[in-house]
């Protein structure tokens, strides 16, 4: 059977059918990113000012998206040629221009893939409890030298998505345990996905029994469990017949029912306790979406709780501090926030808060002039007239830039210095006077952190909302680099048969691409320069 | 059609028979999609029946155990010590109840089925424009249908979060397991991840074909009401299910990644405070919801509205009233249907201005649903009806339908709604739309053009049993929730409301004569609701044993309908129609002054010799 | 809808000076952002109105040209039109929410 019209336009419609349903489609990707896009105003728009996070403004580096705009748009002036080549019957041209098309979404991608890992693995937040922002780099905690102690990798947010860490990891926990206490009726032998690599599934002692490796602590754990179960249903059913006797075949009050002496109970101990052998290192997210913990145990969400302590040092963060945002703060506040008081160097934290002083010096000159009768703004009143008309983060000190000689090992680490620069631009960013090869080291007890992570979607709602639009947008980028690219390499069939009908798929395809692009041209104001 | 003539040489493969899973399982004919559709969906109406079920149970008598499923593998782990139903159970039968009846039975039934059956049909087209995508559709349907209901078997049980899974409460549910990918809250997103692009696929996929394929002499307003409201239908889908999809999207980062799109900043869970950013907004999440949740409630009801109106004129034997009207009214509907939506949200503590907004298009909308069911309602005047079973069913959809749409308007009010928000009124009026409304239609439906597919008719006297105790049923469970709602009976409440218990022998039903609380009501509710499903068992006992045994159809138009799905050969083959059709005039021509037989056929070639368009003509 | 060569040859020139015209417009955002600085600091009504306007125009050049809306038939700007004031409402309607609550009496000032 045969649908008509699909290659010739239907007369009185003067279209075919995969025109109308691109077209259509293209309508319900309008509402798709109208819905990201109403987000990111109502989110934007919505924020409570001096008590949600500020909106970070500018804090992408307008050059890359200004080259992958170029790159798109160049792009889509391809897809039309390609289409034009078909058009006119000319394979080789059509080839090249979809190769090119190809090309650009490549690059495209390649560019937002360094973008996101920018932000993923260089750049952290800590918010302490009383309002101050450390930006900084979370040092991973064991390496004795700072620089050895970088890039941790990727963090585990997004293995959240694959059903692994719950919430943030850029935080972690250590601990070592002694011992594990499961309730068998609901837990899972989940929490040993946290236990450090190559120490998993150690001997252990459960009452008299000894496990050892994965298949032992499974053959206990499943047959354990299916014991406890079933001791449970029994005593439940005894219960639940006896209840059912009373209440529904005497007619008796449930109220009376329970007060019944012979109303047989429910209690099956469902804990046990598992001693290791040797004390088992931990590696837990310090998220309370995970876990939560105090000096001697750690216990996770789903109940199950280790006993030991918490590795050395293990309640501090190192991190390495790119500046300081105090916005939320009142400015007669922001001198003694405690944020200052975690730098290590004594030197270090007077010269920047000496250069944080002359920047801070500069908006109250200019706040004065909206008061010429000399009366400073109340706390209160600050908040709400001046918005984020104030000093914004404020880049102390930028990485060192001899890093990269002194490891010469690692071209990743000559990366960062280059991107910091831009990635973070900020025009109030200033040096703070320090030589080049010099970190500002600052250690936070994690009492003091109210939230901590990189700059990923989840440290404030403008990341979020970043994260999301570019993210579904990238996945359309490498869905119609995929459908071109199959009409690139398979399409010679069709054309030798059809041209038309490949043209006509071209077509659908390239009016796909010129949405994705036009997407772009709305994501790069008001992501990039807004 | 016109393409085929130069085409004729590659397609002779088509006339030996394709194998079984081509044909009945991965198919592309858009027949047996409309079945595969329909299957699935009656099996879905009955799991969201069921999970009903134990819910009333649990409203009725909270302080009894429950009957026969404490001994239910699976089931009775849910239950608590005492075998009642406790709160996280209630929680999760409510959400999935209300989850599997909207996107996994009436849209499917409604949309899926009857408009994959009969919609190419009444326009006379071989098949739909995209035969692949509308496969993939039912697939990827399936799929969603699956994962929700595999999410009741994972330790943390289904959904708990109601039907509208609003944040924060759906981000923070089940999160003390380890592992978030494998619980019921992810699930549920991800699922309507897949059911909304099922329904995108689906809405393109309709749209092209009413656009493209209609067939010689199909003008726009020949086509039959039915084609008309699937145009419209599809156009809501398509619109308003992508913002609820980059919801989900949104909630599915906050559960699992911890972002906060929908967190506000300083929100305590478990007196701890959450561990999130903040700043989102959970009333972003709401708009996003709501956006698409009005338009889908008019998903609900349209299809429905048109099954009724191909039905009613071919029982009464004469046109539809107002053809033109109803259409015109259906695209009006459609169209305010997208600015409505914060009537749901005036509790949200929005201003005067927005609320008045929202108030005035509400009671706006209310005009073209008065108009649909004014008409249908006049096309039954002065006719010598036919009271078969599908008209028994068309017939009460009105009052129903009736009774939900006047029940919606007090809602519109901000000031009443204050009141009723969240109490069962609102569940007694949306029900009766969708229950005894939708529902009906679509059974009417089912026993429309069950012999079209199977050339049985089904059984009447079966279909009697199936009516009348559904009808009274029906009225049994959902007019005493107006009572209990006007009472401040909140609609949740696992014990069914013994908070409200104070309320005995209230005006309300003093004055009807009734000696009991409103609390009793429950009672009453309960019994109609555990006595409707045993009426639904002639409808099954009729569905399958009238495919073998029905009375058999004498003619490929066994009711003496006039619209073109009743031109083809019964069942209709793959490809549809032996000669290509063509549409020769309106599409309820009945009881034309003049003609032999009281039906005059679309197809049936106008002997004055009205100039037929070659093609259907240009609109702009 | 069918064209001739020559009519697609005389489209690669026009293809090529809406590129042109495109890049044109990129760079003048960019310069826009660095001269004007976008009303820095703190955001404006008229970041909003200058980026968004620039946005809108390029566009409307890819719209019109690359996509064939110029020579597009009528049915395809009725879909787009109904998209549109769609889009619009969403977009609007939750402002229009968000900028009218009922503002608590006690407590934080939100
Ligand atoms: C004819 C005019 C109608 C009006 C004026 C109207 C009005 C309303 C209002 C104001 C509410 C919100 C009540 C509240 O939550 O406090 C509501 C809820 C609802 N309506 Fe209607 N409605 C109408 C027709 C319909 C139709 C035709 C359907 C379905 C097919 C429908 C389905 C619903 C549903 C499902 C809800 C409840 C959603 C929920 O909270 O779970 N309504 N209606
Ligand atoms: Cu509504």
């Amino acid at each position: 059977m045969e649908i008509p019209y699909e290659v010739t336009p239907r007369r009185d419609t003067g279209l075919f059918n995969s025109k109308i349903g691109i077209w259509l489609f293209l309508a319900s990707e309008v509402m798709l990113f109208g819905g990201l896009f109403s987000a990111y105003v109502f989110l934007r728009v919505g924020i409570h000012e001096g008590i949600d996070n500020p909106w970070p403004e500018r804090v992408q580096e307008p050059l890359l998206g200004a080259v992958n705009t170029v790159v798109l748009i160049a792009s889509s002036v391809f897809v039309v040629l390609a289409w034009v080549g078909l058009k006119m019957r000319q394979w080789r041209t059509f080839q090249i221009y979809m190769s090119l098309v190809i090309g650009c979404a490549l690059t495209f991608l390649v560019i937002k893939t360094r973008e996101y890992q920018t932000k993923m693995v260089e750049h952290h937040g800590i918010n302490l409890k009383d309002g101050s922002v450390i930006e900084c780099e979370i040092l991973s905690d064991n390496a004795k030298d700072p620089i050895e102690k970088r890039r941790a990798g990727w963090p585990a947010g997004f293995a959240g998505l694959f059903g692994h860490a719950n919430g943030d990891s850029t935080l972690k926990v250590r601990f070592l345990a002694e011992s594990v206490t499961l309730s068998l009726d609901s837990a899972s032998l989940l929490f040993m996905d946290y236990a450090e690599k190559g120490e998993l599934w150690p001997a252990a002692t459960v009452g008299d029994r000894k496990i050892d490796g994965k298949s032992q602590w499974e053959d206990w754990f499943f047959s354990a469990k299916r014991d406890i179960l079933a001791k449970l249903s029994e005593a439940r059913s005894l219960r639940r017949d006896y209840v059912q006797r009373e209440v529904l075949g005497k007619s008796r009050k449930l109220d009376e029912v329970l007060l019944d002496k012979d109303l047989p109970a429910v209690n099956v101990e469902t804990k046990v306790t598992i001693k290791f052998d040797k004390p088992l290192k931990f590696n837990v997210p310090g998220s309370s979406r995970t876990a939560s913990h105090t000096e001697s145990s750690l216990s996770f969400v789903d109940g199950t709780q280790l006993a030991g302590a918490l590795a050395e040092g293990g309640d501090m963060i190192e991190v390495l501090v790119h500046g300081m945002d105090l916005q939320r703060l009142p400015i007669s506040q922001q001198m003694s926030a405690k944020a200052w008081s975690l730098i290590v160097d004594e030197h270090q934290r007077e010269a920047a808060k000496k250069v944080y002083k002359e920047e801070q010096d500069k908006v109250v000159a200019e706040i004065r002039k909206h008061y010429p009768e000399g009366k400073f703004p109340s706390v209160e009143e600050e908040r709400h007239q001046l918005g984020s008309r104030r000093v914004n983060v404020l880049h102390i000190h930028l990485h060192d830039h001899a890093d990269g000689e002194k490891h010469g090992e690692s071209q990743e680490h000559a990366e960062p210095k280059k991107e910091t620069g831009g990635e973070e631009k900020d025009p109030h960013a200033v040096s703070g006077g320090h030589s080049n090869n010099e970190f500002i080291l600052a250690r936070i007890p994690r009492s003091e952190v109210l939230y901590a992570s990189n700059h990923g979607p989840w440290y404030n709602t403008y990341y979020a909302i970043y994260f999301t639009m570019t993210g579904l947008h990238g996945l359309h980028v490498l869905g119609g680099a995929l459908v071109l690219g199959y009409m690139l390499v398979f399409g010679k069939k069709l054309y030798l048969k059809n041209p038309e009908h490949l043209a006509n798929r071209v077509e659908v395809g390239g009016l796909f691409w010129h949405f994705v692009d036009l997407v772009w041209i709305f994501l790069f104001p008001i992501m990039y320069l807004m | 059609m016109s393409s085929h003539a130069s085409h004729a040489d590659d397609h002779g493969d088509h006339h030996h028979d394709p194998p079984f899973w081509k044909k009945y399982v991965f198919t592309t004919d858009h027949k047996v999609i409309g079945i595969q559709y329909g299957i699935v969906s009656l099996l879905f109406l009955a799991v969201g029946f069921f999970l009903m079920m134990v819910m009333r149970w649990s409203i009725a008598y909270p302080d009894r155990p429950i009957p026969f499923l404490s001994s239910m593998p699976w089931f009775d782990s849910w239950l608590d010590n005492e075998a009642r139903v406790g709160g996280d159970l209630y929680n999760m039968l409510g959400a999935m109840h209300g989850t599997i009846m909207i996107f996994l039975g009436v849209v499917p039934l409604a949309f899926g089925a009857f408009g994959n059956y009969v919609t190419p049909l009444q326009i006379g087209a071989p098949d739909m424009a995209f035969p692949r995508v509308n496969m993939a559709s039912f697939w990827s349907f399936f799929i969603g249908g699956v994962m929700m209901l595999a999410s009741f078997f994972m330790p943390s049980g289904a959904a708990k979060a109601g039907w509208t899974n609003y944040s924060p409460i759906a981000t923070i549910t089940d999160t003390h397991f380890l592992n978030l990918l494998w619980t019921g809250g992810t699930q549920w997103l991800l699922a309507m991840v897949f059911l909304i692009t099922s329904s995108l696929l689906g809405a393109v996929n309709f749209i092209t074909t009413i656009i493209n394929l209609r067939c010689k002499g199909m003008s726009w307003m020949r086509m039959p009401f039915f084609v008309w409201a699937m145009l419209v239908t599809g156009f809501l889908l398509l619109l308003a299910f992508p913002p609820l999809e980059v919801a989900a999207i949104m909630q599915l980062l906050d559960r699992t990644t911890g972002t906060s799109f929908f967190i506000p900043t300083g929100l305590n869970v478990n007196g701890m405070p959450m561990d999130a950013a903040g700043g989102g907004s959970p009333l972003l999440y709401q708009h996003l919801f709501w956006f698409l949740g009005h338009p889908e409630v008019y998903v609900l009801i349209l299809p429905a509205i048109a099954i009724v109106a191909e039905i009613i004129p071919n029982n009464t034997r004469r046109p539809l009233w107002g053809h033109h009207t109803m259409v015109y009214s259906a695209m009006v509907l459609g169209f305010f249907s997208f600015i409505v939506w914060a009537h749901h949200m005036y509790m949200t503590g929005m201003g005067a201005g927005v609320t008045t907004f929202f108030q005035t298009v509400t009671v706006l909308i209310s005009v073209p649903s008065v108009i649909l069911i004014t008409s249908l309602m006049i096309s039954l005047w002065g006719g010598s009806i036919r009271f078969n079973t599908p008209m028994l069913f068309a017939t009460a959809f009105l009052p129903m339908f009736g009774i939900g749409g006047l029940t919606g308007l007090p809602l519109a009010f901000s000031e009443l709604d204050l009141h009723l928000h969240d109490t069962y009124y609102v569940i007694g009026h949306f029900h009766y739309v969708v229950a005894p409304g939708s529902l009906f239609a679509l059974f009417a439906g089912v026993y429309y053009w069950y012999p079209k597919h199977t050339g049985r008719y089904m059984n009447e006297t079966l279909g009697h049993l199936h009516f009348w105790p559904s009808l009274i049923c029906m009225n049994g469970i959902f007019a005493p929730m107006f009572l209990q709602g006007m009472a401040g009976f909140h609609r949740r409440a696992v014990d069914g409301g013994a908070a409200y218990e104070q309320l005995s022998h209230t005006p309300a039903l003093q004055w009807l004569g009734l000696d009991m609380s409103m609390i009793d009501l429950n009672i009453v509710t309960s019994a109609s609701a555990w006595i409707m499903a045993i009426a639904q068992v002639p409808f099954v006992i009729n569905f399958f044993w009238s495919a073998r045994m029905g009375k058999k159809v004498t003619s490929d138009n066994p009711w003496q309908a006039t619209t073109l799905e009743w031109a083809t050969p019964t069942p209709p083959p793959h490809g549809n129609f032996l000669t290509e059709p063509v549409a020769c005039r309106d599409p309820y021509e009945y009881s034309v002054p003049g003609a032999d037989t009281d039906f005059t056929p679309q197809w049936q070639p106008d002997p004055s010799g009205t100039p037929e368009p070659e093609e259907s003509p240009v609109h702009h | 809808m069918s064209h001739g060569h020559e009519d697609h040859s005389s489209h690669i020139k026009e293809y090529w000076w809406v590129f042109a015209a495109l890049m044109f417009f990129t760079g003048l955002t960019v310069a826009v952002w660095g001269w004007f600085d976008f009303g820095r600091p703190g955001f404006s009504a008229g970041d909003c109105v200058v980026g968004l306007l620039i946005a809108c125009v390029k566009a409307s050049l890819v719209g019109l040209i690359f996509m064939h809306l110029r020579e597009e038939r009528g049915l395809i700007y009725k879909i787009l039109v109904f998209t549109f004031y769609f889009f619009a409402a969403l977009m609007f309607l939750c402002l229009f929410a968000l900028s009218d609550p009922i503002r608590p009496v006690f407590g934080l000032n939100l």
